[in-house]
């Protein structure tokens, strides 16, 4: 018999045929599912009136002490409202709204609406303690940046307010379930973002009255500063591990900003914050400093942290260490909770610090 | 007599196969039934088959069957992914992020979102992941290659890339917004929250050609291991079977991690476990490690998503929960007293 030399080359031929198409297919397929995956959003059903609606009609169903059938038929006009995602049209006044962000709860609470869900405060059980007493029955829904979507469903939500950073990633699945309405930015963007929350809730008049309120607020505490608005404010935050000073864009320096404070050169940048090491502790000087210390559980970190910086020969050299003038304040209004409330609370507590300085 | 003998052998690991593919299908249906919004089991399957209520419809079709899916596709991908990493490179520790996929997708991702995420789409996510992992992949094996590749030589080089992209990905988490950062860590730890069909769909196509064309591998898997020498004798290509091989392994873990992120250890524990059950002949050892792969996964997301409510953690954290301290036994057991 012949060796069959030309049997299994035309054999192995063949089987590399095979490999190669097979491989080539497989390509082919990577191009295709990241093309599929990309195209995502146009794909999922836009019948969001349709479920607006049914979950409204199912909502008036259910036992709920802020809502009723009168008011429910009332104000059927539709409005467009133009998120960072898309344009999405809403009809009448929603009645059960899911919040998946910190600063958008303290809007619906200021704008008179209690909503039916909430993340959590992030910060050990329960919620913040400035608004913990509106917030009694609300159902949390988890993590900021990861709400359990079967919760929000249960709820059954004719509104979803949510941040695009944090929930782009999950916005076709809210889609389905209610109608959702998304912020472009968190950082400092807070005033934006409650404009767009007031417009989705059909509460405009109520959002321009308390942004007007907000403005005169803060007019009335420049006046009330007069001069010592130029008095320079470090805003600091000590970790467990690390130091950082806030700089501009940020929930506390937007505010600043706003009143017209100085800041020291180190913190006046259009950013959002720097770590600081003890080589460059002069960047956390100024003529007042104002800090807050994230405690996450009940060791206590952030304020270990804090104490042994403070008592540092170092910062004994820094003129808010020479003068006396670093000031704790509470992380959760002037850096957690980042809405409307407590942008009037920090107004006042700043007023109240800086006034008793002289400058 | 032999022949009969082994029938007996075929039979009884065809049995334990099908055991695996039960206890498997019993976790989807636990997946599918059970989650934060508790539902009677009855409405459950109403639901499965476009009965029941709207809502229940919904949660089925739209939340939990697709989560559940794309956990079983993607422990079954890196399952199978890992042992063939172990068959090519003829070390029981092998897993796909030693060929820098886990490294490199993660890397990738962090650099997209980082970079790109405000004017990109999100959903171009996976398509920078799996680029990355095969980028980081390519990298290793170019750089192995000296003449022919040798597994000792691409694990060193492996090990140290995978390192240098984990140093990537942490100077791009610093140097970018808090707020992106705290989005990434639950994709850096591995997770299939939002999920949908889309992914569904997505991964489908990867999975279906992907494992049997692993399985077609399962021969010159089994020569692979008799070593080099041994295996050039009997004919085999060895450099180009391992390209072959270690291809396909990270077509299908780069695919599972560009949509659930760096999930850990599956790639480890799955051939393990197949091996210690059904012997060393990767044609069983190829469709158990997808098995029991896919059970880990639909196992680990059940215990995150049930086990502390109202979160919804990510599987990887429980993965490596029962990944590292097998990790370390297995380090033990192979350990040699010179």
């Amino acid at each position: 018999m012949k060796p069959s030399t030309r049997k299994s080359t035309h054999k192995s031929t063949r089987k590399s045929t095979l490999w190669s198409s097979a491989l080539l297919l497989l390509a082919m397929l990577l191009l295709l599912s990241a093309c599929g995956g990309a195209n995502q959003p146009a794909a999922e059903p836009t019948n969001a009136n349709a479920n607006a609606n049914d979950n409204a009609n199912q909502a008036a169903e259910q036992p709920d002490d802020s809502s009723d059938e009168a008011t429910e038929a009332s104000q059927d006009e539709t409005r467009q409202v133009a998120h960072a995602m898309e344009t999405t049209e809403l009809t009448g006044t929603p009645e059960r709204v899911v919040v998946l962000t910190q600063e958008g709860t303290e809007a619906l609470l200021e704008l008179g609406v209690t909503p039916v869900g909430a993340v959590n405060s992030g910060l050990g059980d329960g919620w913040f303690p400035h608004i913990a007493e509106q917030m009694a029955g609300v159902t949390e829904l988890g993590d900021e940046s990861q709400p359990n979507l079967e919760l929000i469903l249960s709820l059954q939500p004719d509104l979803i307010i949510g941040n695009k950073i944090r929930h782009e990633e999950i916005y076709a699945q809210l889609k389905e379930i209610a109608p959702t309405v998304l912020s472009e930015d968190l950082a400092g963007k807070w005033k934006v973002n409650f404009a767009l929350y007031a417009q989705a809730l059909n509460k405009q008049a109520e959002g321009e009255t308390a942004m007007a309120a907000y403005d005169a607020h803060v007019a009335d505490a420049k006046a009330a500063l007069g001069d010592k608005t130029q008095l320079q404010v470090s805003l600091v935050r000590f970790l467990p591990e690390t130091v950082r000073i806030y700089q501009k864009d940020t929930f506390a320096g937007v505010i600043m900003s706003d009143l017209g404070i100085a800041r020291p050169a180190s913190q006046d940048v259009d950013n959002f914050m720097e770590v600081i090491e003890k080589e460059r502790i002069e960047a956390l000087d100024g003529d007042v400093m104002f800090y807050f210390n994230a405690d996450y559980d009940e060791e206590k970190g952030g304020t270990k942290n804090q104490q042994a910086w403070m008592a540092d020969p170092l910062f004994a050299n820094l003129n808010v260490g020479k003068k006396n003038t670093a000031f704790q304040v509470d992380e959760v209004i002037w850096n957690l909770s980042g809405g409307i409330k407590s942008a009037n609370l920090l107004i006042d507590q700043l007023v109240e610090k800086l006034q008793g300085i002289e400058k | 007599m032999r022949e009969g003998r082994n029938r007996q052998v075929v039979t009884s690991k065809l049995a334990l196969l099908l055991a695996a593919a039960i206890l498997l299908a019993l976790l989807v249906v636990l997946s599918v039934a059970f989650g934060a919004l508790s539902l009677p089991v009855t409405e459950v399957i109403a639901a499965l088959f476009g009965g029941g209520e709207p809502q229940s419809r919904m949660l089925v079709h739209s939340l939990r069957l697709p989560r559940t899916l794309v956990a079983l596709m993607i422990g079954g991908s890196l399952g199978v992914a890992g042992a063939l990493m172990q068959g090519v490179f003829r070390n029981p520790l092998a897993s796909p992020d030693v060929m820098g996929v886990g490294g490199g997708a993660s890397a990738a991702a962090v650099a997209f979102i980082t970079f790109g995420a405000g004017s990109v789409s999100i959903h171009w996510l996976p398509a920078a992941a799996i680029g990355g992992a095969l980028v980081t992949a390519a990298l290793i094996y170019i750089l192995g290659w000296r003449g022919g590749s040798s597994p000792q030589r691409l694990i060193l080089i492996g090990v140290g890339i995978s390192t240098a992209m984990s140093a990537l990905t942490t100077f791009l988490l610093i140097s970018g917004s808090s707020f992106k950062a705290s989005q990434l860590l639950n994709w850096l730890t591995g997770t299939v929250y939002g999920a949908s069909r889309v992914e569904v769909y997505v991964l489908l196509p990867w999975v279906a050609v992907g494992l049997p064309l692993a399985w077609m591998t399962a021969r010159r898997l089994d020569i692979l291991t008799l070593g080099d020498a041994t295996a050039s004798g009997l004919g085999e290509a060895i450099n180009r079977s391992r390209l072959l091989v270690l291809l396909i392994s990270v077509l299908l873990a780069g695919a599972a991690v560009s949509l659930a992120g760096a999930v850990g250890f599956i790639g480890l524990m799955a051939p393990h476990i197949a091996r210690s059950l059904l012997g060393v002949r990767y044609a069983w050892i190829i469709p158990m490690s997808a098995l029991v792969g896919a059970s880990l996964m639909v196992g680990a997301d059940m215990i995150g998503r049930l086990a502390f409510m109202p979160y919804d953690l990510p599987a990887g954290i429980f993965t490596a929960a029962i990944g590292a301290p097998f990790f370390f036994y297995l380090l033990y057991r192979n350990r040699q007293w010179h």
